[in-house]
């Protein structure tokens, strides 16, 4: 197959778009396609700083690279969860330094368990799923160092499929609630909160896998994250590749004609109450963060005692 | 010589001459979610392997 744009060998075929791209016309394209979505959606300013949340996996790097490339200020944050099976959290730390290094990036690595005392797995110990729980500290941490670092905005590596696939899962259960908040651009409702947005959100999952390899990124594949509990997820990314297979284009279609029908669905205004203990929002007396924290650290008490 | 096929840690051979598309079908893959390359150059779906080449499959899709 040939470049589209220049007949050099393709490669990659986006049949979605009857597109058939080089390397470099790739690249190319998939900047564009970067910008647009921050111009159509209003994500953030040429002036904003940005607040990068990097994993090490290829759609975080690939956002990262994708905004310095366009000229965005954009500093990096690891999360540094202290998950020691199968080394996954040195390693994947690992890949995120190494590329801000190559790159002349400002990374932030936050330590959960140099800050907290306690890693996000012995955080969870004992109550709920991993995943759930590694959702509350990663939100919990990336809105305190968006806060204290200054930054206008926090951007994560979402991409179609990931987007695509979370619309599928709200509407099989007619979530509404859920399926009203997903967007692109997240507002902040508090003052201490930063918007949320997700520049990759027009490209497939595929082409940022794409990218990250044509640009030499290395990365760490989100699969070997030894709690992975991915299964569902990964479904329905499936399913919805088998449709993209007999009519190129559904998964964007399905999710850009949602938000323009998205006004139809509701969901609460959250209550503006502050945690006692951390002051960021929170819907009861403590965040479900602090929570998380006072929970582990009475079991801490007890076995001691 | 066939062509060899490099997908999660296993490997397969195939008959030179074989399309990458009739790869994927035969393994059950959707093309929107696998990358496919051979040596250092990614190819698209209609490339047809020669004689000794190693096509290495890359899974696109993560969970979480
Ligand atoms: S797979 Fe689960 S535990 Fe692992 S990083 Fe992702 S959310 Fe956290
Ligand atoms: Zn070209
Ligand atoms: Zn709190």
């Amino acid at each position: 197959m040939r470049c589209s744009r220049c007949r050099e060998q393709a490669v990659i075929n986006l049949r979605a778009h009857r597109l058939a791209l080089c390397e470099e016309h790739f690249v190319e394209r998939f900047l564009e396609v970067v910008e647009r979505a921050i111009r159509r959606y209003s994500l953030m300013r040429r002036s904003s700083r940005v607040l990068v949340a990097v994993s090490g996996g290829k759609d975080s790097l690939a956002l990262w690279d994708a905004l310095t490339e366009l000229g965005y200020r954009a500093d990096g944050l690891y999360i540094d969860l202290g998950i020691r099976r199968q080394d996954y959290s040195r390693i994947s730390r690992e890949k995120a330094e190494r590329f801000a290094e190559q790159r002349g990036l400002e990374l932030r690595v936050f330590s959960v368990q140099e800050e907290y005392g306690l890693s996000m797995p012995e955080l969870r110990r004992g109550s709920r799923e991993v995943c759930s729980v590694c959702g509350i500290v990663k939100r919990h941490v990336m809105n305190r160092v968006a806060l204290e670092g200054g930054y206008h905005v926090l951007a994560t590596g979402h991409n179609l499929d990931d987007e695509a696939s979370v619309l599928l899962s709200n509407l099989l259960r007619w979530n509404t609630e859920l399926a009203a908040r997903q967007a692109p651009r997240v507002e902040a409702w508090h003052e201490k909160l930063r918007p949320k947005v997700k520049p990759l959100c027009l490209l497939t999952e595929k082409e940022t896998a794409t990218y990250a390899l044509v640009r030499g990124i290395d990365y760490v594949s989100e699969l070997e994250c030894p709690f992975s509990a991915g299964a569902t997820s990964i479904a329905l990314k499936e399913a919805l590749n088998r449709i993209e297979e007999h009519s190129p284009g559904t998964k964007l279609y399905f999710y850009t004609q949602f938000l323009k029908h998205r006004r139809i669905f509701r969901s609460e205004k959250p209550a503006k109450r502050e945690c006692r203990s951390c002051g960021f929002p929170s819907a009861g007396e403590l965040c479900s963060f602090c929570r998380l924290l006072l929970k582990s650290r009475l079991r801490g008490e007890k076995r001691d005692n | 010589m066939p062509a060899v096929v490099k997908f999660r840690g296993k490997t397969l051979e195939v008959e030179a001459g074989t399309k990458v598309e009739d790869v994927l079908a035969m393994m059950g893959l959707s093309r929107e979610g696998v990358i496919a390359r051979v040596g250092t150059k990614l190819v698209t779906e209609d490339y047809r392997l020669r004689d000794g080449e190693t096509l290495e499959l890359i899974s696109a899709i993560s969970g979480g």
